[in-house]
């Protein structure tokens, strides 16, 4: 028994570490960015607001944000419809290449960031397309609607086909069946899919970094390019913070509708 | 001497007594089952045996060892899961084979270990079963090698937890009747748990009814069935007819209850005055149309309210004033015309002797 | 006659055609965002890209291999494979030794685990950009490891710990553990604990029950969350970026720096089919090995 709990006590030590390593960039990111030296070394000395302060002067950073949202915004209420239209196709109907049909659909998971940012960069060079805000948009669809067919696909395969038939029996037409009984008990899977989406796109460097421009660039990328050419700018610690609350406010929306054990 | 003794054990889980202060005795080579309703703390007195659990009060013992601080794999116990838990990376024979190689016995004693172990449970007949992984076999098939398992290891104990649970009716009976003979022919010490009160009565040496963590009743199947000495027992196997009621002593013999529907039937005389039930099995009641059996010493006139078919036997309820009276009739051939049909005035009789009088 | 629109709708529904108006919108935006452009990666890594002699970049539009026989002869390009590979490699080890504890601890958690697994869920949701800067913070010049090792003397020069390949393993790793906890916690959870209650009952003690039962059972989700580890880590872009500071290049970066910073984009092309062929060779192996070590219950 006493070796028991000697094996217990070290992995519980163990595993501590563990959790340590994966929260300590992101606790020390929220930590120093109320530090109030002008340079972001340790140790840290008062606290100040100064890096808030800061951010909200930044007229870059602030537009960076203002379009990262937009584009975030328009590419989940692309992404949801499209993606619940093509799970439902693949889940209600059997057709010849259903199963090639949807790994096709969830392989933008699988390929490169980098790979599909170059090849959409091609693409929009070769049909004139200049940079914009769409461009950001079309590209974020592609990666972002992967997560929605797959949440959507998970949670109809967990729906119980028989309610839809009880609702029409009891007279309920098609639509007002979808409505009344199938979205209610599949909206686990499109409020995942739908923040998956928002996630993704707010989120994303490897295949934006190809489309930045100096005047139209997303938050994550200006934040890449700014510490790749500068080097640690203790403005970002404050512009982290805010990101950081406001997707740990999502997660908890998230877990607390859905169940992140579920996902 | 016992092979197993648990002395005043008990087992609480936060506030709830899940065993409560059980003692208990198994002889070498008994099989003992441990029967009662779900939550009755059955399963935790085998997980407290086998060392799955450990009691908060009391002592368990095994061959007079004190099995306090001994882990479960400490312990000579053969377990059978009731799902089972055979390992399903493993293939029949490595399964088998599990407990002998951590035990590291030798290459040419584990194979003759495992293939007579096989035998045993009658699975060396299969082609190439050694080969199958569990998934490749049916429920009974995977029943024997899970006692295969806990008996090639030579344990002291075997514990059976509901281990045909998951079998059809067929099948159960049939597994039922081999473990019985096995168990017979090595002699293992046994303790099962059921809540199968049929099984229970036709495996066992001995029966421990159990109920809120204590056992209601420990005695032989028959005895169990016709002497249970709790109402608790009484009603949990089989079925029963209840009269409630004053007991009076009148100048003859023996004594009369006045049932509360205003009956006076005859109780054996030890009862004492005073309020009392008594119970009796539907089956030891006979119904006829005039003559009463002989043998009887109490006749009851009533009405059949309600036939039921039930394949080997029929059963009636018949109306006694405002009692309604359950009664089993041996379905003794000669098709319906015999029987007989709501309305139909018939007398019911039965010996006294017959009656339960459980202490509750 | 034809009956009301619903049923009409009900009718039209159950045909075939619907499977089309289900997926056409998907696929049309698949088709342009993802196939054509793939198509024209292909295309362009068959051109070759000049410098004129005002440095204008000339794209020459005639279809030859000079670009992959270029791959193949510098030792240069396939160094960057290499390394790519190992760094990967590397990593994939890192987040087994890490992570197989943790997965192990929150499969048999009870109280607590809700909290525990958003605590290994957490980085997830916090952006990789953002993660990597947290990195460069703790392991900068002026760090917190600096700091730490400096005051309590154990070194007496800060130690370089970013822009390098340490760094790169450190970030990378961190990117990466989650999805191997989830992974392996999602097979480690579904192994039955009567399977471990078993073993003890024939005599196995715990360190053998779990190297006999449990390790083994758990082999299909380790093999998954490797491979899937491994085949991200392949491509991953920002953290190496970012970690190595443009002194360590790897396969994603090479790609991102031939194609906007030298403006050679039939090369970079060429390194994103490389890139994309190693990803998808790695995919479909471990395809092949999942097959392997399922076990059927």
């Amino acid at each position: 028994m006493g070796r028991r709990s000697l094996i217990g006590v070290l992995l519980g030590a163990f595993n501590l570490l563990v959790y340590l390593f994966l929260l300590a960039p992101i606790a020390v990111v929220i930590i120093a960015s109320f530090n109030s030296s002008a340079r972001l070394s340790f140790p840290l000395e008062g606290v100040s607001l100064q890096w808030y302060r800061a951010f909200l002067a930044n007229r870059e950073l602030l537009e960076a944000l203002r379009l990262s949202a937009v584009v975030a915004l328009a590419t989940t209420a692309l992404a949801l419809p499209l993606g619940l239209l093509a799970a439902f196709a693949i889940d209600r109907y059997r057709f010849p290449g259903r199963d090639a049909l949807s790994a096709f659909l969830l392989s933008p998971l699988l390929i490169p960031g980098v790979v599909l940012g170059i090849g959409i960069l091609i693409f929009y060079a070769s049909v004139g397309l200049p940079i914009s805000v769409w461009g950001f948009v079309l590209a974020h669809v592609l990666i972002a609607s992967p997560y929605v067919v797959r949440t959507v696909l998970a949670s109809l395969a967990r729906f119980d086909r028989s309610l839809e038939e009880a609702a029409m029996s009891l007279g309920a037409d098609d639509l007002r069946t979808k409505r009344a009984v199938t979205l209610p008990a599949i909206r686990p899977g499109l409020l995942a899919g739908g923040i998956f989406a928002f996630m993704t796109s707010f989120d994303n460097v490897p295949l934006s970094v190809f489309l930045a421009t100096p005047t139209v660039t997303p938050l994550p990328v200006k934040i890449y390019a700014d510490l790749d050419s500068h080097g640690i700018d203790p403005v970002f610690t404050a512009v982290s913070t805010v990101l950081i609350v406001g997707t740990l406010a999502l997660v908890l929306l998230l877990d607390r509708y859905v169940g992140l054990e579920r996902l | 001497m016992a092979d197993v003794r648990l002395a005043e054990v008990s087992k609480w889980f936060g506030g709830v007594r899940a065993v409560d202060a059980l003692s208990l005795e198994v002889a070498q080579g008994e099989f003992l089952s441990l029967l009662g309703p779900s939550g009755c703390g059955k399963t935790t007195v085998l997980r407290l045996i086998a060392g799955f659990l450990d009691p908060t009060a009391g002592e368990i013992f095994i061959r007079g060892r004190s099995m306090a601080r001994v882990p479960p794999f400490r312990r000579s116990i053969g377990m059978v899961f009731q799902n089972y838990s055979l390992f399903p990376h493993l293939n029949v024979y490595d399964n088998v084979a599990f407990g002998l190689r951590i035990r590291k016995i030798g290459h040419r004693t584990l194979h003759e270990a495992v293939t007579e172990a096989l035998k045993l449970v009658r699975l060396e007949g299969i082609e190439a079963v050694e080969r199958r992984f569990p998934h490749e076999l049916s429920g009974g098939q995977q029943q024997r090698v899970a006692l295969a398992r806990a008996l090639v290891i030579r344990p002291e104990v075997l514990l059976l937890d509901e281990p045909f649970g998951a079998l059809d009716k067929k099948l159960r009976e049939q597994m039922q009747l081999e473990l019985k003979g096995l168990q017979r022919e090595i002699g293992i010490t046994t303790i099962f748990v059921t809540h199968d009160q049929e099984e229970a009565l036709i495996l066992s040496d001995r029966v421990a009814v159990m109920r809120a963590g204590r056992i209601e009743h420990l005695g032989p199947p028959a005895e169990i069935y016709e002497r249970p000495r709790t109402r608790f027992a009484a009603d949990f196997i089989g079925r029963s007819n209840s009269f409630q009621g004053r007991v009076v002593r009148d100048a003859g013999p023996g004594a009369l209850l006045h049932t509360d529907e205003g009956l006076a039937i005859k109780v054996p005389e030890e009862l004492p005055e005073g309020p009392a039930e008594v119970l009796l099995r539907p089956e030891q009641i006979a119904i006829s149309a005039t003559a009463p059996t002989s043998g009887a010493d109490t006749v009851v006139a009533g009405t059949v309210a309600d036939v039921m078919y039930l394949g080997t036997h029929v059963k009636y309820d018949v109306r006694i004033g405002t009692k309604l009276v359950e009664v089993f009739e041996q379905n003794v051939g000669g098709g319906p015309k015999g029987r007989y049909a709501p309305g139909d005035r018939v007398v019911l009789s039965w010996r006294s002797a017959d009656l339960l009088c459980p202490r509750e | 006659m034809a009956g009301s629109i619903a049923e009409r709708v009900y009718h039209l529904k159950r045909s075939r055609w619907s499977v089309l108006a289900g997926v056409l919108p998907i696929l049309s935006v698949y088709v342009a965002l993802l196939v054509i452009p793939m198509l024209l990666l292909g295309q362009f890594s068959l051109y070759r890209k000049l410098t004129g002699e005002m440095g204008q970049v000339v794209l020459i539009r005639e279809v030859s291999l000079a670009n992959y026989a270029k791959f193949l002869a510098s030792p240069f390009y396939f160094r960057i494979l290499k390394d790519t590979l190992v760094m990967a490699l590397t990593v994939t080890g890192l987040c087994v030794l890490l992570g197989y504890p943790v997965a192990f601890s929150l499969s048999r958690a009870r109280r607590w685990k809700g909290i525990l697994y958003l605590l290994v869920l957490a980085p997830f949701f916090v952006s990789v950009v953002i993660r990597t800067y947290g990195w460069m913070v703790i392991l900068g010049h002026n760090g917190l490891v600096n700091w730490l090792l400096l005051a309590s003397g154990l070194v007496t020069a800060p130690v370089p710990l970013i822009y390098n390949y340490t760094g790169i393993l450190i970030g990378v790793t961190h990117i990466m553990l989650p999805y191997m906890v989830i992974t392996l916690e999602a097979v480690l959870r579904k192994i039955d604990r009567s399977l471990i209650e078993a073993a003890q009952g024939l005599g196995a003690n715990p360190w053998q029950a779990f190297s006999r039962v449990i390790f083994p059972l758990s082999l299909p989700g380790l093999v998954a969350g490797s491979l899937l580890v491994f085949a991200l880590s392949v491509s991953i872009f920002t953290t190496p970026s970012l970690m190595g500071g443009g002194r360590i290049h790897l396969m994603s970066t090479i790609i991102y720096e031939e194609t906007m910073g030298q403006v050679n984009w039939p090369s970079g092309a060429m390194l994103a089919w490389v890139l994309l062929v190693t990803t998808l060779a790695v995919l479909g192996l471990s395809q092949l090995a999942a097959r392997r070590f399922e076990w059927r219950r």
